[in-house]
């Protein structure tokens, strides 16, 4: 990492407009490409925030600030475009979560990344819709989210109501929500309201890790903990009436469903596995990197074929994953009202990626190219018209989810042609929030803890709290900002707005 | 009788089994022996709704089974023998049950301290029955003395309300078996201030009486205090007042008789001597296999649990073991053990149901990841404590670091660190950091950039490795 | 909005021509009739005094006696007299038109004739077959294609579709519902530098989209199919009741 001040930091930083910063090539080492980054005045204090704090005499190491991150990645070989840091960007392991990179295919020194992708790989959201009004709902509240706790499994090492064995695994593993359908878990609506029809193609479960099976086999059809959730939510605002239209919402105050969740374990050990194959390869063809965490292989080389072939069956694990989330929930519903989830309307809205790498065609200076976009914290934005959408929504652009964290509102975007332009077709996923509220503030006196653990001779570290932290009192990113930045920019354009009435978390 | 899988056991380990068999094999026959007319379920997901693991169990009369599964046969009978070589069961009744598969889950029985074996004054807490029991007697008791440095121990002092009560631990801190002196502290400070706790709420759970003698029943649940008001005698709702007594052990028993305040004088090898009206012993549990073997023997281990391989499977053919009768004997994964806990009860009772439903069609099985990762989940002092890998340094020797935060009153976070990489953790309080620690031990991510900095509170380390 | 089409009649202030003022609407039909239409001959036109106070009257009769099936709104009322006048301006000149394409136009306008099919003796060129095809067209609220059987077929269209047994008994399971969508304004993100041009690119958008939507659906339909052949979804009931 190059040390300097932080007033010299920002002489590599320029302010496009409102919206918009560029990272211009030198602030990192190598940077092929310029950076570039969406902000409004709110979320442009935290960036600049953190990046000031990085700066700071006798910061080495830790985290890297997400605008360190979005240009060590603008760095790595073959990259096309920009670098592209969302509204809601925040460190991660190599690649900061909430950035898009490209990378030119017909280019052979052109990487694919792990760290790009991100561990829980294909995490994402879906929205299901009911025909259901608040009314309809609040009384039975309490019951149905017990419902839901009921049939959904929630939390670390629970294990998912729908048993699989080790054939079933390696068939749903290629076969992605087409298993799902196949074994009559979902409709066939479904399938067609899903990024790439809910299976990647090239998913190849040879190409998995026998750890990363077992690992995902006892956690199939089951939500994960940390930042995964379920929730019922009610539609609070509706900004573009057509668009809405088309997604099946009509009026504020109808219910909804939103599966937040990935591949959990089995994704991580895909990554791990990766990540270590990869390193040899780079040694081998000789490819450096600003940041040992970006780990990278060339995308035709058998190292990046194997891990985007894995890669792809992780991202057929969660979409029966969140396949079998639908049909719980439906059921749970059903339960409920005393009716068939048909009758209640619970169709699919949309479900959408933000822990991929795809392979897409973009026009790059005004001419087509074959591109591998890693999306990290990055959702796809297609505009109107772009072939790989849903034909229900031709005319209104691709629905993109964006979940808030728990509690907090989330949205339903659609794609617009100047994301297509600007970020490779691609926009914010959520809140975003790797620097928190502060938690809890630590305040046991450790002597007596280390008194007694210090009788055991092993070495003790203690968290201390960093100085730094405390100027930043509210250092969260909400997601209004960063939705309304996303949208101000023209990236993507706001639609609905959502506001959760019971939340289902592990 | 006979049947193509017969479980001998009616606790968690033998219900998970049966359940999971009838799931499996929903055209085989399955029999399940129980001792007692109730049984331990994991139907009830209430407790899921709150935490992790944290199945709700609860006890359901036998023939619930068989309603929810129908080839499920409840069998409500004790086992004498099991000739191994003509593959029958016989029960204490003398009926005889053959089996293709037999899967022993018997569970343990309360070790009670070597000097007080036959006192009436001293009550050995394992399962439903005894906690019934316990409370029964404790509503007469004034002082008590609890030996025992386990969970359900630590639960009952926990719980416990106006009696006085001596805890005898022979460890430097209180609930050894689960955490290190740190966390133990940490608890200490909350037992300290939980006599102000707010009122424990009425026992909501629906009991049955039992006819007849007393039988051994199916171990406690997770969750079995939950709802128990533990009263003692004290007319005044005087607040509880503890003296944990560390470092000793029993050294003998006296009973002076009925003329004394309180009937039993308990001798101390600190030299102390208690005097109180009732001793609970809750010092673990041995396998309990008390049942005659005809034909081929069991390897058993030192502590007398038959030995079972990878697959659950005992030395003789076609009979598997599950829960806290069997001595897992296989090569163990770097970061796991076994434990006397009804989680693991639950796996293995699982697991052997796969095992035996797959190896009846030849099909070849993957050992269950749940055997790669020590997790367990539990509530102590009202605290979700979840012990992860090897979170107390156990098999690292002295090679390894202490990561630590803590806030007093709110959360205790331990992370074991070696060679940089996650080992083990114990999170006590909702600390969120569950999936991330599973997920960084599994992975041995290289931690070394981070330092302390992976602690801290300002970061969401779940979201930094999304 | 008419001026291509009144610049091809060579109306003399096509530029000008909004449909929507009373005096222009009724000055443009008088001058297609006088000019194009020629439905009544020129002495005997009561529609040509635009400023009689029976005008109304004499154009209801006017619409009549021309078989004008738009009734209410005037905008829709003026593109079909103008339709009706590029029609009988094409009609005229047919001659020259088809030089160009006699070939492709002549082989569908004669179908193969069979002798045993009663239909077949019809004279599909008469005028008596395009005055029949033109009255259903009117009854059923069609409009009139210069060519008698592309007008038919639509009829049949219609019929096949609307006006078939299940639609009669169930007019609810057949009648497109919904709120109109504004294709020209919902559609946005190309402009093609014309406005007549980009609304005929948005229409056959919504038509290639029409046509997407009926394909997934019919593979829909096959998924389901299928489904009901390979489906038995399980749920592990000792987690909770699930299922039906």
């Amino acid at each position: 990492m190059v040390v300097r001040s932080y007033n010299d930091e920002l002489k590599y930083l320029e302010k496009i407009n409102n919206y918009c910063w560029r990272i211009k090539i030198g602030f990192q080492p190598n940077m092929k490409v310029e950076g570039c980054f969406y902000v409004n005045s709110a979320l442009e204090k935290l960036m600049l925030e953190e990046l000031r704090n990085a700066c700071r005499p006798g910061m080495v190491g830790g985290f890297l600030p997400g605008v360190k991150q979005i240009a060590n990645v603008a760095a790595l070989p073959g990259i096309v475009g920009k670098s592209v840091g969302l509204p809601d960007v925040h460190s991660g392991y190599g690649f900061a979560i909430g950035n898009m990179a490209a990378f030119d295919m017909n280019d052979p020194v052109s990487i694919v990344s792990p760290g790009g992708v991100g561990f829980d790989i294909n995490c994402g959201v879906r929205l299901l819709r009911t025909n259901l009004w608040e009314k309809d709902v609040l009384p039975v509240k309490e019951q149905l989210a017990q419902s839901l706790f009921d049939h959904i499994p929630v939390g670390v090492g629970s294990k998912g109501i729908i048993p699989m064995n080790a054939h079933d695994l390696e068939e749903a593993l290629e076969m992605g929500m087409d298993w799902s359908l196949r074994e009559g878990y979902i409709w066939a609506e479904d399938k067609e309201h899903c990024e790439e029809y809910g299976r990647m193609l090239n998913a190849d479960p040879s190409t998995v890790s026998m750890r990363a099976k077992k690992r995902g086999l006892p956690q199939l059809g089951t939500l994960g903990a940390g930042n995964h959730y379920a929730e019922i939510q009610i539609v609070d605002e509706i900004y573009d009436k057509w668009a809405a239209c088309k997604m099946g919402i009509e009026e504020k105050g109808q219910v909804c469903v939103m599966i937040h969740s990935g591949s959990r374990g089995f994704g991580h050990q895909v990554a791990t596995d990766a990540l270590v194959q990869m390193e040899k390869a780079m040694k081998r063809d000789n490819i450096e990197t600003n940041d040992r965490q970006l780990a990278c292989a060339r995308i035709h080389s058998e190292e990046g074929q194997n891990y985007l072939k894995s890669m792809a069956a992780a991202a057929n694990f969660a979409w029966v994953n969140r396949s079998s989330m639908t049909f719980l929930s439906r059921q749970a519903f059903a339960k409920q009202f005393e009716m068939s989830p048909d009758d209640l309307d619970m169709h699919v809205i949309y479900d959408v990626s933000h822990n991929i790498a795809k392979v897409e065609e973009h026009l790059v200076d005004g001419k087509p190219k074959t591109l591998l976009v890693h999306r990290k914290g990055s959702t796809r934005a297609f505009p109107p018209g772009h072939p790989l959408i849903p034909v229900d929504y031709q005319l209104t652009g691709q629905p993109v989810l964006i979940g808030g964290t728990m509690g907090t509102c989330s949205y339903v975007l659609t794609g617009t042609e100047t994301g297509m332009e600007q970020t490779f077709g691609s926009t914010c996923h959520g809140a975003g929030r790797a620097l928190s509220r502060a938690k809890s503030r630590r305040n046991l006196d450790y002597t007596e803890v280390l008194r007694k653990l210090d009788s055991m001779g092993i070495s003790i570290r203690v968290a201390s709290p960093k100085l730094v932290m405390e100027e930043a009192p509210e250092s969260y990113k909400n997601v209004t900002d960063v939705v309304n930045t996303c949208h101000a920019a023209g990236i993507s354009n706001k639609c609905i707005k959502l506001r959760p009435i019971a939340v289902i978390k592990g | 009788m006979n049947a193509t899988f017969v479980i001998v056991g009616g606790g968690i380990a033998g219900v998970s089994c049966a359940e999971t068999l009838a799931f499996f094999e929903p055209d085989e026959k399955i029999i399940l022996i129980s001792e007692s007319s109730l049984i331990k379920t994991v139907t009830n997901l209430h407790a899921l709704t709150k935490m992790l693991y944290n199945f709700d169990i609860v006890e359901k009369e036998a023939d619930s089974l068989s309603e929810i599964h129908p080839n499920i046969t409840v069998i409500h009978d004790g086992v004498r023998a099991i000739n191994t070589v003509r593959n029958i069961v016989t029960t204490k009744s003398n009926a005889t049950v053959s089996y293709k598969y037999l899967c022993i889950c018997t569970g343990g029985r309360p070790k009670i301290i070597p000097q007080a074996e036959n006192s009436k004054y001293v009550l050995g807490i394992r399962d439903t029955d005894s906690v019934d029991e316990f409370i029964e007697r404790l509503s007469k008791c004034t002082k008590i003395a609890i030996v025992g440095n386990g969970g359900i121990a630590s639960e009952i002092i926990y719980k416990i309300r106006n009696v006085e009560v001596h805890w005898i631990i022979k460890d430097k801190h209180i609930t050894a078996t689960f955490v290190e002196p740190g966390a133990a502290t940490f608890f200490q400070n909350c037992l300290e201030s939980s006599n102000n706790a707010q009122e424990p709420t009425p026992s909501k759970r629906m009991r049955y009486k039992e006819d007849g003698g007393h039988k051994s029943g199916a171990a406690l649940g997770p969750d079995w205090y939950k709802s128990l008001e533990i009263h003692g005698a004290s007319s005044t709702s005087l607040p509880s007042n503890i003296k944990i007594h560390f470092e000793t052990e029993v050294a003998g028993i006296k009973e002076p008789g009925h003329d004394n305040e309180h009937p039993v004088q308990l001798y101390l090898t600190n030299k102390e001597i208690i005097l109180c009206d009732l001793i609970v012993s809750a010092t673990g549990v041995v396998p309990q296999n008390s049942f005659n073997v005809v034909g081929n023997k069991f390897e058993t281990s030192e502590d007398g649990g038959i030995s079972v391989n990878e697959f659950l499977q005992s030395t003789v053919k076609n009979i598997y073991a599950a829960g806290d009768v069997c001595s897992p004997n296989w090569v163990f994964a770097k970061h796991w053990f076994p434990m006397k806990l009804w989680t693991q009860a639950r796996q293995m009772g699982c697991y052997a149901a796969k095992c035996m439903s797959a190896h009846s069609k030849n099909q070849d099985i993957l050992q269950d990841f749940c055997f790669e990762l020590f997790a367990h989940s539990t509530k102590l002092f009202g605290y979700k404590v979840i012990l992860l890998g090897l979170y107390n340094g156990q098999k690292l020797g002295r090679d390894y670091e202490i990561m630590l935060r803590t806030t007093k009153g709110s959360e205790y976070i331990k992370f074991i660190m070696q060679n940089h990489r996650l080992q083990g953790a114990i999170l006590i309080g909702e600390t969120d950091l569950e999936e991330t620690c599973e997920n960084l031990i599994l992975n041995q991510i290289d931690l070394s950039p981070y330092g302390t900095d992976i602690l801290d509170p300002n970061i969401d380390i779940e979201d930094y490795f999304d | 909005m008419f001026k291509r089409k009144l610049s091809a009649l060579q109306y003399p202030q096509c530029d000008f021509v909004n449909g929507k003022d009373e005096t222009e609407f009724r000055k443009v039909i008088v001058w297609l009739e006088e000019n194009k239409i020629k439905k009544y001959k020129p002495e005997s036109r009561p529609i040509s005094d635009i400023k009689s106070s029976n005008w109304k009257k004499s154009f209801e009769q006017y619409k009549k006696d021309v078989c004008c099936p738009v009734k209410s709104d005037t905008l829709i009322e003026l593109d079909w007299f103008i339709n009706l006048a590029l029609q009988k301006e094409y009609i005229q000149n047919k001659s020259k038109y088809e030089k160009h394409s006699l070939e492709i136009l002549k082989s569908p306008n004669t179908p193969n004739v069979v002798p045993d099919n009663p239909l077949d003796h019809l004279d599909f060129g008469s005028k008596d077959f395009e005055n029949g095809v033109k009255a259903i067209a009117q009854m059923l609220q069609i409009l009139s294609h210069p060519d008698p059987l592309i007008t038919l077929k639509a009829i049949s269209k219609l019929i096949c579709n609307r006006l078939n047994n299940n639609a009669i008994k169930n007019p609810e399971d057949y009648v497109i519902k919904g709120a109109p969508f504004p294709f020209e304004d919902a559609i946005k993100g190309y402009d093609l530098g014309d406005l007549v041009l980009n609304k005929a690119a948005k229409i056959l958008r919504l038509l290639y989209i029409q046509n997407l939507r009926d394909l997934q659906t019919k593979s829909n339909e096959l998924i389901v199919s299928v489904q009901s052949i390979t489906a038995n979804p399980k749920t592990d009931t000792k987690l909770g009741k699930v299922g039906k």
